[in-house]
C-alpha cells in the first residue's frame, strides 16, 4: 500500500473498527480528567434540595448532536434527581422533544432499579415543559415573570403546572437554583447567557457543548458567566466517572464506553495525520511543491 | 416606494425601538409603564414566527404537489415526501390528543379539589351572591362521587398484564392503582365530614388534599398506560426509531470524512501550520482516555491551551462579530439593509 495514494475506504474501515470494537466488546478505560467538568459537578453537588427550589435543564439538541449532548444531559439530570432536586426540562429546539421525555424517564427507571422501594415520579421529581417557540423572546420573559407556573401554563402533556405537586409553587427566577443548558447549535446558548438573569439574581449556570463549540464556550467559563462546562463526550464521560465515585453503587454507563471508542478513533486520526505528513515528506520535492497535500483516491 | 414597503419599514423601526427601550429602561419611566403590554407583544412576535411553519407547509404542498400532479421528473420522491408528511401529521396529532385526553381526565379531579378550597375561601372572605355552603358541599360530594365511581370502575378492569409480568412498570401500575383506591376512600371520608351538619370548613381542606392525591395517582397510572399504547408505539417507531436514528446516522458520517480530511490536509508546511497541528494533537491527547498513558500532564496542557491562548483569540473574534452584528442590526433597524423588503429593488 502506497501511503501517498491511499484509498479513502481504508481510512473509513479503520475509523469504523476503532469506533465499533470497543463498543461491541464493551471495553472501557477511565476517561481523562476534565477540570471544566469537575467544576460543573461541584456546582450541582453544592445545591441543597429545599421546597420551592428547582433546577432548570434546557436540552436544545436534536439527532445531529445527540451523540455528545445526550450523555451530558443524562449525567446531569441523574445527578440532580439523585439529590432530589426537582428538575424542569424544556427546549428551544423542536427536535429535542423525544429526549426531553426519554432522558428523565430512563434515569428514573435506573434509580428505581438501584434503590428498590424508592420512586422517582413525573410531577414530583421532574416536569417536561416541551418545546417552546420564541427563543430569546421567551428567555427574556422568564426573569421578568412573577409567576412562572402561569407563564408556562401547561406541561408537554397538557397538565396545568399549578396542578403538579412539586411545581405548583414555581413563581420567580430566584427559585431556580441552577440552570443547565446543552446544545451544539449556534446562537442558542447566547440567549441564556444574555437573558436568563435579573438585576439582582443569576442562577448558577452549567453548559454542555459539542467538541466543535468548546473553544467558544471556554470564554464564558473564563469570564465566570458559566460555572461549569461539559465539553463533548469526554466531558460527559468524566462527569459520569465522578458520579460513579460519588455513588459507588452506580453502574458503568454508555458514555464511558462511547468515550473509549471515540478515544481509539482519535488515536487513529492522530496516526493518520502523522502518516500523512511522513508520506508528504517522502514525496519527491517537485510534487510536494505543487501539491496541496496527499492524494486520497476517491 | 409603495405603501407596502413603507409599512414594513415603519413596523421594523417601531419593533426595533420598542425592544431596545424595553431592554435598557426600567419597567416604569416618569410614571409610564413601558412594559405594560410586553407579554402580549412578545406573544405576538412568537405567533408571527410560528407562522413560518404554516408557510413552510404551504410551500411544500405547492412545490411537490404540482410535481406529482403534472408527473414531472422525480415526482416519486415528492410523493414519498408528502406521504411521510401526512403520516407524521396524523401520528403526531394522535399522540398529542392521547396525552391531552389523560390531562383532561385528571383536570376533572383537580377542578373538584379547587372547588373544595374555593368553598372555604369564599366563606372566609364572606363572598356574596353564591349558593349556601351546605348546598355547594353537597354538589361537591355528588360530583366527586361520579368521578370516583368512574375511577374505581376503570381500576377494576385495568389490565396489568400489558406491562409485562414482573416489570418495573407493572410494579408501578400496581402501586398507583392501590394509591388511587386508598385516595378514593379518603375522599369519601372527607366529604362525609364536609356534608355533616355543623362541620367547620377545615374538612374542605382535607377533601381537597385527598382529591389531589387521587389526581396524582390517576395521572401517573394513565400516563404509564398511555406509554404502552399502540399510538405511542407507532409514534416512537416513526419519530424516535426512524427519524432520529436516520438523522444521527447522517451526521455521524462526518466523523469518517474528518478522518480522511485530516490525513489529506493536515500538513506541516509552515511554522503557523506546525503550531496549529501541535496544538490540535495536544488538545486531542489531553481529552482522550489514552493521553494520560503517554503523560499525566496532558489534560492540564489541554486546559491551559483552551483557557489562555484560545480564550484570548476567541474573545477577539466574538467581540469583532458582536460589533459587526450591531452594525448589521442598525442597518436592518433603519431599513438600509432592505433589499429583501423592497419589491422595487428587484
Amino acid at each position: 500500500m502506497n501511503p501517498a495514494r491511499l484509498d479513502r475506504r481504508w481510512i473509513y474501515l479503520l475509523v469504523f473498527l476503532a469506533l465499533s470494537v470497543p463498543i461491541v466488546t464493551q471495553y472501557t478505560v477511565q476517561p481523562a480528567r476534565m477540570n471544566d467538568a469537575e467544576r460543573f459537578f461541584e456546582v450541582v453537588e453544592g445545591i441543597q434540595a429545599a421546597p420551592g427550589r428547582y433546577a432548570f435543564v434546557a436540552m436544545d439538541f436534536g439527532p445531529s448532536t445527540k451523540g455528545e449532548n445526550q450523555p451530558q444531559a443524562r449525567a446531569v439530570v441523574e445527578h440532580l434527581m439523585r439529590k432530589r432536586i426537582p428538575v424542569i426540562l424544556f427546549s428551544l429546539y423542536y427536535l429535542a422533544e423525544p429526549f426531553l421525555k426519554s432522558v428523565p424517564e430512563e434515569v428514573a427507571r435506573q434509580l428505581e432499579r438501584e434503590h428498590p422501594g424508592e420512586t422517582w415520579e413525573y410531577g414530583r421529581d421532574w416536569i417536561n415543559l416541551g418545546y417552546r417557540p420564541g427563543a430569546g423572546v421567551l428567555i427574556q420573559a422568564i426573569p421578568k415573570s412573577e409567576n412562572l407556573a402561569e407563564l408556562f401554563e401547561k406541561d408537554a402533556r397538557g397538565n396545568r403546572i399549578s396542578e403538579l405537586p412539586a411545581f405548583s409553587g414555581l413563581r420567580t427566577l430566584r427559585q431556580i437554583a441552577f440552570l443547565a443548558e446543552f446544545t451544539g447549535l449556534v446562537g442558542v446558548f447566547d440567549n441564556y447567557v444574555q437573558y436568563f438573569t435579573s438585576k439582582d439574581y443569576t442562577p448558577a449556570f452549567g453548559h454542555g457543548c459539542t467538541s466543535i463549540t468548546i473553544p467558544e464556550a471556554f470564554i464564558y467559563l473564563d469570564s465566570g458567566q458559566i460555572q461549569g462546562l461539559l465539553g463533548g463526550l469526554a466531558g460527559a464521560a468524566w462527569y459520569s466517572e465522578m458520579l460513579r465515585q460519588r455513588y459507588p453503587e452506580r453502574p458503568v454507563d454508555e458514555s464511558l464506553m462511547l468515550n473509549t471508542g471515540l478515544g481509539v478513533a482519535q488515536l487513529v486520526v492522530i496516526a493518520f495525520i502523522v502518516l500523512g505528513n511522513l508520506a508528504g515528506l517522502l514525496r519527491p520535492p517537485r510534487r510536494r511543491r505543487h501539491g496541496a497535500g496527499l492524494d486520497v483516491e476517491p | 416606494m409603495n405603501v407596502r414597503t413603507q409599512l414594513i419599514k415603519i413596523v421594523t423601526f417601531l419593533g426595533g425601538i420598542y425592544f431596545f427601550l424595553e431592554f435598557v429602561l426600567p419597567g416604569t419611566v416618569f410614571g409610564v409603564k413601558i412594559d405594560a403590554y410586553h407579554d402580549q407583544i412578545s406573544n405576538g412576535f412568537i405567533t408571527v414566527g410560528a407562522m413560518a411553519a404554516g408557510l413552510g407547509l404551504i410551500n411544500l404542498l405547492m412545490q411537490h404537489g404540482s410535481r406529482i400532479v403534472f408527473r414531472r421528473r422525480e415526482w416519486v420522491y415528492s410523493a414519498a415526501l408528502l406521504t411521510g408528511l401526512a403520516i407524521m401529521i396524523v401520528v403526531t396529532y394522535n399522540d398529542w390528543s392521547g396525552t391531552r385526553r389523560v390531562a383532561e381526565e385528571v383536570a376533572e379531579i383537580t377542578r373538584l379539589a379547587d372547588f373544595a378550597e374555593r368553598i372555604r375561601s369564599d366563606r372566609e372572605k364572606r363572598v356574596e351572591g353564591v349558593l349556601p355552603v351546605a348546598e355547594r358541599n353537597r354538589a361537591l360530594r355528588d360530583a366527586a362521587e361520579r368521578v370516583l365511581a368512574r375511577v374505581e370502575s376503570e381500576s377494576q378492569g385495568f389490565d396489568l398484564d400489558r406491562f409485562g409480568a414482573g416489570s418495573i412498570d407493572q410494579g408501578l401500575a400496581r402501586r398507583y392503582l392501590a394509591e388511587a383506591g386508598a385516595g378514593a376512600g379518603a375522599v369519601r371520608a372527607a366529604l362525609e365530614t364536609v356534608t355533616a351538619p355543623g362541620t367547620d370548613l377545615t374538612a374542605n381542606i382535607a377533601a381537597a388534599r385527598a382529591l389531589r392525591g387521587v389526581a396524582d395517582s390517576w395521572r401517573n397510572l394513565r400516563n404509564l398506560e398511555y406509554e404502552h399504547s399502540t399510538p405511542k408505539h407507532v409514534y416512537r417507531l416513526l419519530f424516535e426509531g426512524l427519524f432520529i436514528s436516520l438523522g444521527s446516522a447522517m451526521f455521524s458520517l462526518l466523523g469518517f470524512y474528518i478522518a480522511a480530511a485530516a490525513y489529506r490536509a493536515f500538513r506541516v508546511r509552515s511554522a503557523e501550520s506546525s503550531l496549529m497541528m501541535i496544538a490540535a494533537v495536544l488538545v486531542m491527547l489531553g481529552q482522550i482516555p489514552f493521553g494520560v498513558w503517554i503523560w499525566s500532564g496532558l489534560p492540564d496542557v489541554r486546559l491551559w491551551l483552551l483557557e489562555v491562548p484560545n480564550s484570548a483569540a476567541f474573545r477577539a473574534i466574538t467581540i469583532g462579530a458582536g460589533v459587526a452584528g450591531l452594525v448589521m442590526a442598525f442597518r436592518m433597524w433603519f431599513s438600509i439593509e432592505s433589499e429583501s423588503f423592497d419589491g422595487e429593488g428587484r
